[in-house]
């Protein structure tokens, strides 16, 4: 069963193109297959297949039709990830100041004029007395360990895109949207329906949370007509993650 | 800052994760006395008999070492600070020619060009390009700002099926990729 389309909601841009993949685009191998309904706009998480037809949703107005590509979803994916920035320019810093002032110290000392800016004496002293099961040799250790393994989840853990992908069927065409800008796209979207004065959108987790403010006395239905008109700006929108919208009405 | 720089980040911290957590490992393995006692006794001093003789025998090849090493690491820690602020863009890029001759492009030249079929659209307020990557495998970063109301579709079509293909025919390359950062704003 499926819900006959309604016109598209911002009309100004012409209608959207739905039908022809994109020249460029590698066409679709045996393992994949383009968006199966037109009208379902929010379309299957990717990686599932559904039958046409088989998904009831309240998307009304079709989306572009854009193949289905693994390829182009984990190239945009892995072109927002952080960088690690940070972490990074912190571990060179101390590396760089480790080794200048050992080499410093060694180097001046070999050639008969050491620096002595490290009081290695007392050093030497203190770790000829000191054991290797000494509490304070297994407390360093510990923490030099913790530290290390925080270093290495940072290099193997991904992380979350600092930009939000968006579908595009081509790897080599790679569009990430600015999370504001995102939101402040649905929040217009929420506005532009008749009966709301103003609404606020917040990406929670994976779901978008919409708070809208209405000076109706008896929305009926307004909630729902928010929700739609926010779905169908996300389906417009076409990030990789689909983001179920939560709609929250509130009076003036 | 790019996609390598993050590469080489992630390969940085692995390497040097590793090796605290190696040191610390075994430290704390040897603290505990969970090594042999045979090898490595954990209720030695840091410093003990064996590790002087040790430096005694060998000096000053051993502290030469220690120098050398200490230089590598700190060397190693400026270049990775360095590559930090790496700016790959590319500055010209050459065409080749079956005819024997070469043409150089800049490539600003190009950025701007894609940039400015990309703005040419009305849902787009700004766009602007540079050309990054290598000689042989040159890629396209955008940075678009658009309105609100933008339908994606028109953004992907706006680059995939006009600005892109041009500039893919203009550098004579089939495969040029495009990373574009999207801001929507409130026109």
């Amino acid at each position: 069963m499926t819900i006959p389309p309604s016109n598209p909601p911002s009309g100004s841009w012409g209608a959207e193109d739905d039908t022809v993949p994109i020249p460029g685009t590698q066409s679709p191998t045996s393992g994949e297959r383009p968006v199966p309904d037109p009208v379902s706009g929010a379309g299957p998480a990717p990686g599932t297949f559904t039958a046409p037809g088989a998904e009831v949703t309240e998307e009304t107005s079709p989306p572009a039709r854009v193949p289905r590509n693994h390829a182009a979803d984990r190239a945009a994916v892995r072109a927002f990830r952080p960088r690690r920035v940070v972490p990074a320019v912190i571990t060179a810093v101390l590396m760089t100041a480790l080794g200048a002032l050992v080499a410093a110290e060694v180097i001046s000392a070999l050639l008969g004029r050491p620096l002595r800016w490290i009081p290695y004496d007392r050093m030497l002293s203190w770790a000829s007395t000191t054991r290797w099961d000494d509490s304070r040799v297994l407390f360093g250790a510990g923490v030099a360990a913790l530290l290390g393994l925080l270093l290495v989840l940072l290099a193997l853990i991904p992380g979350r895109p600092r930009l939000i992908p968006v579908r595009t069927g081509d790897p080599e065409l790679i569009i990430g949207m600015q999370p504001r800008g995102f939101t402040r796209a649905l929040t217009h979207a929420a506005e532009q329906v008749p009966g709301i004065d103003r609404a606020r959108v917040k990406l929670r987790g994976k779901t978008a949370e919409v708070t809208a403010h209405s000076p109706l006395r008896e929305p009926a239905g307004l909630a729902e007509a928010v929700q739609r008109a926010v779905t169908t700006r996300i389906a417009a929108l076409g990030p990789l993650k689909d983001y179920p919208v939560r709609v929250r009405l509130r009076g003036e | 800052m790019n996609r390598k720089t993050g590469r080489g980040n992630r390969i940085g911290l692995l390497i040097m994760g590793l090796l605290l957590l190696l040191l610390g490992g075994y430290t704390l393995a040897r603290g505990t006395h969970a090594l042999p006692r045979a090898v490595a006794p954990g209720d030695e001093p840091l410093v003990n008999d064996p590790v002087r003789t040790a430096f005694a025998t060998y000096s000053p090849w051993l502290w030469w070492a220690i120098a050398l090493a200490a230089v590598v690491l700190a060397l190693f820690g400026l270049r990775w600070l360095f590559v930090q602020g790496r700016r790959d863009k590319l500055g010209d890029l050459r065409l080749q020619h079956s005819s024997g001759g070469t043409t150089d492009v800049r490539g600003s030249t190009v950025a701007d060009a894609v940039a400015d079929e990309v703005g040419a659209h009305p849902a787009v307020l700004s766009a602007s390009a540079a050309m990054v990557g290598t000689k042989a495998h040159p890629a396209v970063r955008l940075r678009v700002v658009a309105d609100e109301d933008l339908p994606m579709s028109a953004l992907r079509e706006q680059l995939g099926r006009r600005a892109i293909p041009h500039m893919r025919q203009a550098l004579e390359l089939a495969h040029v990729p495009a990373i574009t950062r999207v801001n929507l704003e409130r026109r």
